[in-house]
């Protein structure tokens, strides 16, 4: 379970995030929807700490994580708490984020490397089973920089999930993809949430990925929560914004 | 890096990037820098000494009493620490603006700029002190 309380964030004055309180629950595919620049992915690393939040607390299960009332002491004392929910924690950035000095594998094996004792054969066990998960075993060889756009993704799915994480936070896992490779990533994720009974959440702005698996979904407009329930719910709700969003009509234009 | 959120990957993992990304570098450099150094100085000597035999201008007799002529072993040992000085300079600001840069391919060029610039400003001063302090 991840649950923010009342968090918001400005850049410069600017609010990016106003006041949102979410619970995003275990063994659940979470969705955040909203449009481009509405704050989706912004949400998602003030949740992980890579940006500081100005108001409010994550929490990760019963452990808090960010606390914007705790002072500078405070705040240096929770590090080594941070340090280990991260190591439970795999996370997909939106342009893949794969290390570009390795190949396919060693990206596998790096989290592996850093953080466990495991000898090199059970290393490349575990490494080789992740790629088998995302179909991706004929491509252990390659340079990062002679995969495609999907493989990318699928590579850094593979990475996230090398240390059997608790929390598997996904930035727009199929933008950018065909429909087909994307289903099979949106199943993908799906499973190993199911599989492991862990806490996911993924940002997107594709609808198909909302229907297919958006048990529970939240949609953010103009930096505030607006509405959130389940896939089913989407289609019946008024909320006229989440309609626009939804079937995709100009705002003002209407039907 | 940053550009490419592999910074925010290896913080995400729980890995302190900076110390993972920059000491090596600094470390290393502080290895190597002298190495390089010893190596260029006998290439140059070597080099001053087959130039010299090749075109007649000396002998080779001559060429060898000469670069011991006066020659004052603390010269040698000032300049790896010069080095020391520079390998540390180069290495940490480069990395510094390395690590730092945000923003695109536009922004990678200006930190390199501003890394290079820095650097070569710092090792002329620190080439003055270091000379006044070690030479005189
Ligand atoms: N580091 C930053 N500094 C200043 N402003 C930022 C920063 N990162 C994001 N923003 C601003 O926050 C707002 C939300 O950006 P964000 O990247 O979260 O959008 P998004 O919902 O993920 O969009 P997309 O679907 O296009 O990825 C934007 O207006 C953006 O300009
Ligand atoms: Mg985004």
């Amino acid at each position: 379970m991840i649950e923010s309380v009342n968090i918001s964030k400005s850049f410069n004055g600017r609010p990016v995030l106003k006041n949102i309180s979410l619970l995003f629950e275990q063994g659940k595919t979470n969705l955040v929807i909203g449009e481009s620049g509405s704050g989706k992915t912004v949400l998602l690393k003030c949740l992980v700490g890579l940006f500081e939040i100005d108001e409010g607390q994550v929490l990760f299960g019963n452990r808090i994580f960010s606390d914007a009332a705790l002072g500078v002491s405070e705040k240096a004392k929770l590090k080594d708490e941070r340090q280990k929910i991260r190591q439970e924690l795999g996370m997909l950035f939106q342009g893949g984020a794969l290390f570009d000095s390795m190949s396919v594998l060693e990206n596998v094996m790096f989290p592996m490397r850093m953080f466990t004792d495991m000898k090199e054969p059970e290393m490349l066990e575990r490494a080789h089973f992740c790629l088998k998960r995302v179909k991706l075993s004929d491509a252990a060889k390659l340079q990062t920089s002679e995969l495609s756009g999907g493989m990318k993704k699928r590579t850094a799915i593979a990475r996230a999930i090398a240390l059997n994480p608790q929390y598997l936070l996904c930035d727009e896992p199929n933008s950018g993809l065909d429909p087909q490779t994307a289903v099979v990533i949106d199943d993908l994720i799906q499973e190993i949430t199911k599989e492991y009974n862990i806490t996911t959440i993924i940002n997107t702005h594709d609808m198909n990925s909302v229907m297919e698996i958006g048990e529970k979904v939240v949609f953010i407009y103009e930096g505030k929560k607006w509405w959130e329930g389940t896939n089913r719910e989407i289609l019946f709700t008024n909320n006229r914004e989440l309609n626009d969003f939804v079937y995709a009509y100009k705002s003002g234009r209407g039907m | 890096m940053r550009v490419t959120e592999q910074i925010d990957a290896l913080e995400i993992m729980g890995v302190n990037s900076a110390s993972y990304l920059i000491l090596p570098k600094i470390l290393s450099s502080l290895f190597i820098f002298p190495v390089l150094v010893l190596f260029s100085m006998v290439l140059s000597i070597w080099g001053g000494w087959m130039a010299g035999m090749f075109t007649n201008c000396i002998t080779s007799h001559d060429y060898l009493y000469g670069i011991q002529y006066a020659f004052r072993p603390f010269n040698i040992t000032y300049a790896l620490i010069k080095t020391e000085f520079f390998a540390f300079i180069i290495a940490s600001i480069s990395a510094y603006h390395g690590y730092y840069v945000n923003g695109g391919a536009l922004e990678v060029g200006k930190a390199s700029t501003r890394a290079v610039v820095y650097s070569n400003i710092l090792i002329l001063l620190f080439n003055v002190l270091l000379t006044q302090l070690l030479l005189t």
